[in-house]
């Protein structure tokens, strides 16, 4: 038994029954003292009341574990009453992961209970990208007069795993920077490939189909015909996922982080089937490095990765931050012939600074921005404004820029593609 | 992100509706003393509305204080005895209901189905007040007959025993 804490429900009711009494005796009203009387008896109520002790256990069940992205999953929750006494007054509120929304039916429960009985309460949530784990289970336990009341948390463990498919939508042009690797990637390297580059001076040991038979046979000179090379990239797709990049046009509208995770995935995808080598890095708070490579397993692992790793949650993180320190981490990782598309909304100048420093270390960088911006008030028309200003900035630097509005990928590719040169 | 189905926390409906049922009946109860006191507890009962509609605790128990109000004057003015205990018993159950209506709104909202613990509570309280009511009803038919100054006076020192030795 315990007393729990006083909820304060009956206050002044003993005030209440003594001026009873004394109006009683003032007018000598038999009737007002026998309603003090009464008053007395709740308060007796009131006094005895205690909580027995709570022993409850919470399952919880869902319809999907591993739904598909937007899937409604169906949650059961069920507690049982696993003490000796009646509980008269239990209330609880599940705790569903901050991440997901609940669609349809409240998470919550309000209900008396026998020992060994059960109640249930079903809610449907919508999941999205991650893995979630719901949190403990408050319970709030009263006695059947509610002047006492005592506060509990139940765990069970719950968790829901949803890993989107990397599906190659739309295709990510890469810039003209390259491995030693043959790839898809014309470069102005001359060697072996398919364009046709220059003709040099023969040098010992080129090869003989290489040379140009039409000049030996006109100036009687060996010249060696060259073509551009076509390598494969190093690609490391870097997400901003500081809490400055958790913004989203309205309450209800995908958050930055949570569209630039879904271009990097997309763009993973798209540069892996090109037979390019494709790593992962998360600019923020919390460290992800995926290495490039390619193969299936990468490709399985950058799934996992996407899908369940705490840097690409769709909740702002609340560690401490030191992005200097992360730029010359990932600098030092970034093997020298990399390149680097940065997915950002570039709403504050940092994520601006961290596309020139990777550029004029020689990476070339392409800026994927998902657009966050409203013209709702003046104050977002101005957030709009200074964006436009720092891509432009970006631009002049050279760098490459797809702003990204409310269109899908593709379309804001191709409708960027048109202005960039190679 | 998604739709998110919103928590209102309000008064529950089912306790919303059984309060102010008790507390009309109770009002009809103190039409059997006297007009004010009726007109009281009509007042009470708008006030407990309120209350709710509002989900306020303070116009909940100002409502409370106006049905006590009503009962005191009812008393006062001479009113019967099964009359005034039995609106005091409603006065006791109408603001009970309330006041715990409010409560389960704010915990678990409006949409949550809860009128089993409502009912719960409702029906440990009516226990309660009935049967203290129809002890306390009993007491006075025993004893009945006109009681002296001096044992009034001893039983108002026994209920001011009583209320300390309880509330401590």
């Amino acid at each position: 038994m315990s007393r729990g804490f006083d909820t304060e429900r009956w206050t002044g009711l003993d005030g209440l029954v003594l001026a009873a009494a004394g109006a009683g005796v003032f007018t000598r009203e038999a009737s007002l003292l026998l309603a003090a009387g009464l008053g007395v008896v709740v308060l007796g109520y009131v006094r005895v009341a205690a909580i027995p002790e709570v022993s409850l256990r919470v399952e919880r069940d869902l319809s999907d574990a591993t739904p598909d992205p937007d899937d409604e999953v169906e949650v059961t929750l069920r507690v049982t009453n696993e003490g000796s006494r009646t509980l008269f007054d239990i209330r609880v509120v599940d705790g569903v992961p901050p991440a997901l929304g609940v669609a349809d039916g409240p998470a919550r429960l309000g209900t008396a209970l026998r020992p060994g009985a059960t109640a249930t309460a079903t809610y449907t949530v919508t999941a999205v990208r991650g893995e979630h784990a719901w949190e403990e289970t408050v319970v709030v336990v009263r006695d059947p007069s509610g002047a006492v009341e005592s506060r509990e948390t139940v765990s069970a463990e719950t968790t829901l795993r949803c890993e989107p498919e990397l599906a190659a939508t739309a295709d990510l042009p890469l810039r003209g920077l390259t491995s030693k690797y043959a790839g898809r990637v014309e470069t102005d390297v001359p060697g072996s490939g398919l364009e046709f580059a220059s003709i040099r001076e023969y040098r010992h040991g080129d090869p003989i189909r290489r040379i140009d038979w039409n000049r030996r046979a006109r100036t009687g000179e060996l010249a060696t015909v060259e073509f551009r090379e076509e390598r494969a990239a190093a690609v490391v797709l870097v997400v901003d996922t500081r809490p400055e990049a958790h913004v989203a046009p309205d309450d209800e509208a995908e958050t930055a982080v949570e569209r630039s995770v879904d271009a990097a995935s997309v763009a993973f995808s798209a540069l892996l089937d090109s037979g390019d080598s494709v790593g992962v890095a998360a600019f923020g708070p919390d460290e992800c490095w995926l290495a490039p490579s390619s193969g299936a397993d990468h490709r399985a692992r950058a799934r996992r990765l996407f899908a369940t790793h705490p840097a690409f949650a769709p909740t702002p993180p609340d560690g401490a931050f030191f992005p200097s320190v992360a730029v010359r981490r990932l600098r030092r990782r970034l093997a020298s012939d990399a390149q680097v598309i940065f997915c950002s909304p570039l709403v504050d100048d940092y994520g601006v600074s961290v596309a020139r420093r990777l550029e004029a270390y020689g990476h070339a960088v392409t800026v994927v921005s998902p657009d966050p911006t409203t013209t709702a008030t003046i104050g977002a028309r101005l957030a709009r404004i200074e964006r436009d200003l720092r891509l432009r900035e970006l631009r002049r630097s050279g760098v490459r820029v797809l702003d990204w509005g409310d269109e899908p990928l593709g379309v804001a590719l191709a409708r960027a593609e048109a202005g960039w040169s190679r | 992100m998604v739709a998110v189905s919103e928590i209102t926390r309000k008064p529950t409906r089912t306790g919303t509706a059984m309060a102010l049922s008790v507390a009309g009946l109770t009002t009809f109860t103190l039409g059997f003393t006297t007009s004010t006191a009726a007109v009281g507890g009509l007042v009470a009962t708008v006030a407990l509305a309120a209350g709710l509609f509002r989900g306020s605790r303070r116009i909940v128990d100002a409502a409370g204080g106006l049905f006590f109000l009503s009962l005191l004057f009812a008393g006062a003015s001479g009113a019967g005895t099964e009359a005034l205990l039995l609106a005091a018993l409603g006065s006791i159950l109408a603001w009970d209901i309330a006041e715990n209506a409010r409560s389960v709104g704010e915990h678990l909202g409006r949409e949550t189905d809860t009128l089993r613990l409502e009912l719960v509570h409702a029906a440990a309280t009516l226990v309660v007040l009935a049967v203290g009511a129809a002890v306390v009803y009993g007491a006075d038919r025993a004893a009945a007959g006109g009681q002296p100054i001096t044992a009034v006076v001893l039983l108002l020192v026994g209920v001011v025993a009583l209320v300390t030795v309880v509330t401590r």
